[in-house]
């Protein structure tokens, strides 16, 4: 199962930085803790990269848990661009990469297995699952991964949704979770006076401690963005940089990125 | 509803909306980088004018006091000269009426509401504008609204159910006159002194979106002809359509929200988030979760499709109590049945061209089939069917020429969408290998499913066309072309065989001519190389 979904991590917010994994060349514990903890809270992008390249695949989610698992136990660090800077592109450039390698291995079993070949007689599942076997081929292709926008854009809904998430816990740890269904359609500017006090009123807040609930939420939903955004990449001066992007990746065609979640 | 692609994009920012959420992600990422400057939140809230201000815009009129006050005006208690009635004076906030369009939309809306005339729905006298107020002059209710009424808890369900009937009856009126509440809500549903219910402000969201202002409001795209219909609403009752596709609000938006105040009503809590049936929460009739819940469907196709269906279900348990037993039915309601396989999914089309009937068609699809919808997952598309849109189900053949021996099945799904009728094939697959008989019986396997499960959501079962009628296409002219080709073939080297001057059949009718002929073969070798050896010598 995706490990995400049932992260109860998800309150604890990922403060470890790249930078300390880059550092220390994935060696010490504490960078492999690091790498772990960054790994498990991109892990649905990761996922939604390989089904979508290898769509109907049973094994898909299976492919995504040994690339972790070989990520995480191989010393896979030492190929990495520092300059590139960016745990995305770094985990971006990795996945193709395993994918080139299943895909090679995959083929190369298929040649050399020696197996006696199927019948022609064979019932249509055999047909098709000889079809299946012949996906590969297409994967060895390079051209065949999904575009980078679409990893993009499932990273940054990563992004958002694991801090939504964790304003959703903070607020029912406070028993407040009546108040953060309202008060969270206003983490989105609205310039509607009428139905903010509509929405004040129907939580029995004065307009006033209304405005101060929602500054107080949007201001821990900026923080939490932001440090999820700075434990990704090389450096605060790459922070902006990097939610620039991704606002841009959230906003480009559609075309381009692919189907989301 | 089907989502193929990703056609609807934020009004705000315009990148393609993400159906898992009703908040863009692109606006709240945009709000982390911008910051505090965009924290100025909504403007001052609108200050009601004071009485002396009216009672010069309105000589008829002697205001008497100020009764309440909203986001989208205020409403005074004043009695009418002439008649000497007592009347409520709704005056509109004027922000909304800052646009051109608002006075046109206005009158249209407001002399619409004039006509609805029904007991238990708040009677519009007169409208219009006068000075710089923008009225709604209307019937007096002397009690309190529902949430005045419940300030002290909740209602018994008994109190509950003896008016939701009334507020069912007032909004089918309001629906087949084609008005739309939009704005159901404890503050909306008024209780005189004899106990009747009066459903006040019907329309006056629509009224008051039609006066934001596209240009000082949000920045609204024109392009998506959305730039009049914004959410408007209040956040808690209002259905999921309503903030995310609010030109598309129709009556059921009324029946969520009726199911939201149903839920408050008898729980004392909102519906928001992973709630639990109202059963759970107090001692109830367990069927009124049902009820509760099919309101408060997320899709409007899965709601009451009439406010009067879901009158006729409160009516039931009002009329027969305590015929249900608790427990085993909230646990059937509350418990999502699920079924997941591996199908491949065509379409009529697609089944008749030569790829797909050598089995190349791509689609290999996750099905997935639960109590509310059958939705299928492949290569980046969704497409959810919800049960209530299915029409027909059916088990159809392969074409012949894909499964000679023993016919292969698979379901036939016809439903509607967006008006259209549309038509798939999909064949759940337990393997990849096994015999035809376990294809077929895996199939009618989730037939079965699938079927039973149509049924229980909606109460009826839908149609089933016998195989023979239901259009599969016929094998495709190339494919079998392929196949005769061998034939064709093999004809033609067995009539070549034929053709030749020797005899076939003396060489067959003589095998003892065999042995013989073989023998000085056999001996020819030898002699040869013994004769190859002595020249060098």
């Amino acid at each position: 199962m995706n490990p995400y979904a049932n992260d109860d991590s998800a309150s604890a917010f990922h403060t470890t930085h790249w930078t300390q994994v880059l550092a220390a060349r994935g060696e010490s514990t504490e960078a492999k803790q690091a790498l772990r903890d960054l790994c498990e809270a991109y892990y649905r992008p990761v996922e939604a990269f390989v089904r979508r390249y290898r769509f109907g695949h049973d094994n898909a989610r299976d492919l995504t848990h040994e690339f972790f698992s070989k990520l995480l136990e191989g010393n896979s660090l030492t190929g990495v661009d520092r300059t590139r800077g960016r745990f995305r592109s770094y985990l971006l450039g990795a996945v193709k990469h395993f994918l080139s390698d299943q895909a090679d291995r995959s083929l190369a079993e298929k040649r050399g297995s020696g197996q006696s070949p199927q019948s022609l007689q064979a019932s249509p599942s055999h047909d098709r699952s000889g079809q299946e076997e012949h996906t590969p081929l297409d994967v060895a292709d390079p051209h065949g991964f999904p575009p980078d926008a679409f990893f993009d854009r499932q990273w940054a809904l990563a992004i958002v949704d694991t801090a939504m998430r964790i304003l959703q816990t903070e607020s029912q740890d406070r028993g407040e979770t009546q108040r953060f269904e309202v008060l969270r359609r206003w983490l989105i500017p609205s310039e509607d006076g009428a139905i903010a006090s509509e929405a004040a009123r129907s939580l029995d807040m004065t307009d006033g401690a209304f405005k101060v609930a929602v500054h107080r939420l949007r201001k821990r939903f900026r923080q939490l963005v932001k440090d999820k955004i700075a434990a990704s990449v090389d450096g605060p001066e790459a922070l902006q940089e990097e939610l620039d992007y991704l606002i841009e990746a959230l906003t480009a065609s559609e075309s381009t990125s692919g189907s989301a979640l | 509803m089907t989502d193929p692609t990703f056609t609807t994009i934020c009004p705000r920012c315009g990148a393609p909306a993400t159906p898992a959420s009703d908040l863009c992600p692109a606006c709240l990422l945009k709000q982390v980088a911008t910051g505090t400057g965009t924290d100025s939140l909504p403007n001052e809230p609108w200050t009601p004018p004071a009485i002396g201000d009216l009672a010069a815009a309105f000589p008829q009129l002697e205001i008497i006091e100020l009764i309440g006050r909203g986001g989208m005006g205020a409403v005074y208690k004043a009695r009418q000269k002439s008649l000497g009635r007592l009347v409520a004076l709704k005056i509109l906030a004027p922000q909304h009426a800052a646009n051109s369009s608002f006075a046109e939309r206005f009158s249209r809306e407001a002399q619409a509401l004039a006509e609805l005339n029904h007991p238990n729905i708040v009677t519009v006298h007169d409208f219009g504008r006068a000075g710089e107020f923008y009225f709604l002059l209307m019937e007096y209710v002397d009690g309190v609204n529902l949430r005045e009424a419940t300030k002290g808890g909740r209602l018994t369900p008994e109190q509950a159910l003896a008016i939701v009937p009334s507020i069912c009856e007032a909004l089918q009126f309001a629906h087949d006159h084609g008005i739309v509440h939009r704005d159901i809500k404890p503050e909306n549903l008024l209780l005189d002194k004899a106990g009747r219910v009066k459903i006040a402000d019907f329309g006056i969201a629509r009224i008051m979106s039609a006066g934001r202002d596209p240009v000082s409001g949000p920045a609204m795209s024109t392009s998506a002809g959305l730039t009049q219909e914004c959410a408007l609403g209040t956040p808690a009752y209002m259905a999921p359509e309503q903030s995310a596709h609010p030109e598309q609000v129709d009556h059921r938006a009324d029946i969520y929200s009726l199911g939201v105040v149903l839920y408050e009503l008898l729980t004392g809590e909102l519906p928001v988030g992973k709630f639990e049936p109202p059963s759970r929460k107090v001692h109830i009739d367990v069927r009124l979760d049902a009820i509760v819940l099919r309101a408060l469907e997320h899709t409007p196709e899965l709601r009451y499709q009439t406010i009067g269906e879901m009158r006729t279900q409160v009516m039931t348990v009002v009329n027969e109590p305590g015929t249900a037993r608790a427990g085993s039915h909230a646990d059937n309601v509350a418990t999502r049945l699920s079924n997941v396989a591996t199908c491949y999914l065509t379409t009529p089309e697609e089944l008749a061209t030569f790829d797909a009937q050598l089995f190349l068609y791509p689609y290999k699809a996750q099905m997935l089939l639960d109590n509310r919808q059958l939705s299928f997952a492949r290569a980046g598309t969704t497409t959810v069917i919800p049960l209530a849109a299915i029409r027909d189900l059916s088990i159809g053949h392969y074409p012949r020429v894909m499964s000679p021996v023993v016919r292969l099945h698979f379901i036939s799904v016809t439903y509607e969408e967006g008006g259209q009728t549309k038509r798939l094939f999909c064949e759940p697959v337990p393997g990849w290998f096994g015999r035809r008989s376990q294809f077929n019986r895996f199939v009618a396997e989730w037939f079965d499913a699938i079927r039973a499960a149509i049924t229980a959501a909606t109460g009826r079962s839908p149609g089933n066309t016998p195989a023979n009628q239901l259009g599969t296409p016929s094998s495709s002219a190339a494919l079998l072309l392929l196949l005769l080709l061998p034939l064709v073939v093999g004809l033609l080297l067995v009539s070549m065989v034929l053709w030749t001057p020797e005899q076939p059949s003396p060489a067959v009718a003589d095998p003892p001519e065999v042995p013989e002929f073989k023998v000085p073969e056999f001996k020819v070798p030898e002699p040869r190389k013994r004769l190859d050896v002595p020249p060098p010598p």
